[in-house]
């Protein structure tokens, strides 16, 4: 039996029955799991209202408090908004973010310290497909979907052995661009190789996704750059990069169902050829002047 | 049959639990591996050819929350059981120590066994950081719930013998 399964491993063989029995499995127990968490979540909840209602009233009227403010602050918005879309129609403006987003709770974790997944209460009957970005309601990359079920997908991190991202500095005088790698291990910070050697990169810099794989949107936030040290003997660089995620609690997060590459590409070259238009016409305004001195 | 249907189910609940405290406790570092410690502790006491095929029916479990039906763990666990069976009938059940040495012993060649396998781990991993900071936690964790369960099992046994129900 052990040869039987090790053969089955190794080889790799990609046997219907097996990817069948998986799918079985997996969407036999993750629905045992989705209720016990909603049950377990239900039970904390209530116990959490039941031992603190003077501090849930009080809140309440804060919040109602604040509510009143926001909504004529919802009024006000609701008026530039308008100003804002009538003058992006006017200047032929495009929107440059074009995610269509869903929320999902967590609702377990990896089975392995070597692994590090999670597995949402969001699927295939969700719309979910695999390797679809995953991040926080912050913004922060979180991973990718890895494998769907009908109601439960699993998310590998971006703290996995596996994980591989290309980062890029956001600073305006440096945009240098490395390689994101998970460490493996949630108490470490993340490595981010293959910069150049001469590149500029210093602790406090902030790291976001660069986009070029068309995997991931460029600008979700990864991390800050902890630490900076040369690499394969001089030739590159490489930095611990501290993880946004680590600040909070994985307990909801958002996957981007359709960031629509292509059209922030495009964006991005209508703004470059923009850009470039208009420095040709300052670069010919000013050769004008200078031969108008002349 | 009826020790599958009873074993099984017990599998899947083990798994769960090993899912979902993470979620509950998230400031804990280590989770232990409840089906490890079922799997070692019925290779101890009823001998592999019954704990090889509930450490692969474990392994099997843990690689559909992973990757793929047999993946890693369905290999490394059928072989860490068949070694811990190793064990069996060769001590007295009075002796609670040696069911939780096992599951120490169990848990750091199961741990290095996965990282020996895994090619992205294979030569990238710092293994005597690992074993230090990760697998002997781990290992001690597991022995002392191992320890609990065995005491509550021999107990359970002992009652039997004596007639109560």
């Amino acid at each position: 039996m052990l040869l039987f399964i090790s053969f089955i491993y190794f080889t790799e063989i990609d046997l219907p029955l097996f990817n069948w029995l998986s799918d079985i499995l997996y969407n036999l127990i993750s629905p045992i799991i989705n209720i016990l968490h909603q049950l377990i979540e239900g039970i904390k909840d209530f116990f959490i209202t039941l031992f603190s209602i003077d501090e849930v009233n009080q809140e309440l009227k804060n919040l109602r408090q604040k509510n009143s403010v926001l909504e004529r602050q919802i009024l006000f918005l609701e008026n530039i908004n308008r100003e804002n879309k009538r003058l992006r129609e006017l200047l032929d403006f495009k929107d440059k973010v074009d995610y269509q987003m869903i929320g999902a709770e967590v609702i377990a974790n990896s089975p392995s310290i070597w692994e590090k997944t999670i597995t949402v209460n969001r699927g295939s009957r969700d719309g979910l497909e695999p390797r679809m970005p995953v991040i926080t309601y912050q913004g922060y990359l979180v991973g990718r979907v890895e494998n769907v079920g009908s109601n439960s997908a699993q998310i590998r991190l971006i703290i996995d052995h596996n994980f591989v991202v290309g980062g890029i500095v956001a600073r305006t005088d440096s945009r240098e661009i490395g390689l994101v790698k998970g460490s493996g291990r949630g108490d470490r910070p993340n490595i981010m190789d293959s910069i150049a050697w001469d590149a500029d990169i210093k602790a406090g810099d902030v790291v976001l996704t660069s986009g070029l794989s068309n995997n991931f949107p460029p600008g979700l936030k990864i991390g800050e750059v902890a630490e900076v040290e040369t690499d394969n003997y001089g030739l590159s660089q490489k930095a611990d990069i501290n993880l946004f995620m680590h600040q909070i609690t994985l307990e909801e997060v958002m996957i981007i169902k359709n960031f629509n590459s292509e059209i922030t590409a495009q964006n991005n070259q209508a703004e470059n050829e923009a850009e470039i238009n208009v420095a040709e016409e300052s670069e010919t305004n000013d050769g004008n002047s200078e031969s108008e001195a002349n | 049959m009826k020790k599958y249907l009873f074993n099984i189910p017990v599998l899947i609940f083990l798994l769960i639990l090993q899912l979902t405290i993470p979620i509950f406790f998230p400031s804990l570092k280590l989770i232990p591996d409840f089906i490890l410690i079922y799997v070692v502790i019925r290779a101890i006491i009823f001998g592999a050819q019954d704990a090889m095929v509930y450490g692969a029916i474990g392994g099997l479990l843990q690689d559909v929350f992973i990757t793929s039906f047999i993946g890693l763990f369905t290999p490394v666990k059928t072989a860490v059981t068949f070694l811990a069976a190793l064990l069996s009938g060769r001590f007295f059940p009075e002796n609670l120590l040696i069911p939780p040495l096992g599951v120490f012993l169990a848990t750091i060649v199961h741990e290095l066994l996965y990282l020996l396998l895994k090619d992205n781990y294979l030569f990238a991993a710092n293994y005597l950081t690992l074993i230090k900071e990760l697998i002997l936690p781990l290992a001690a964790l597991n022995a002392l719930i191992t320890f609990f369960v065995y005491l509550i099992y021999f107990f359970w046994e002992r009652r039997d013998l004596s007639g109560q129900t």
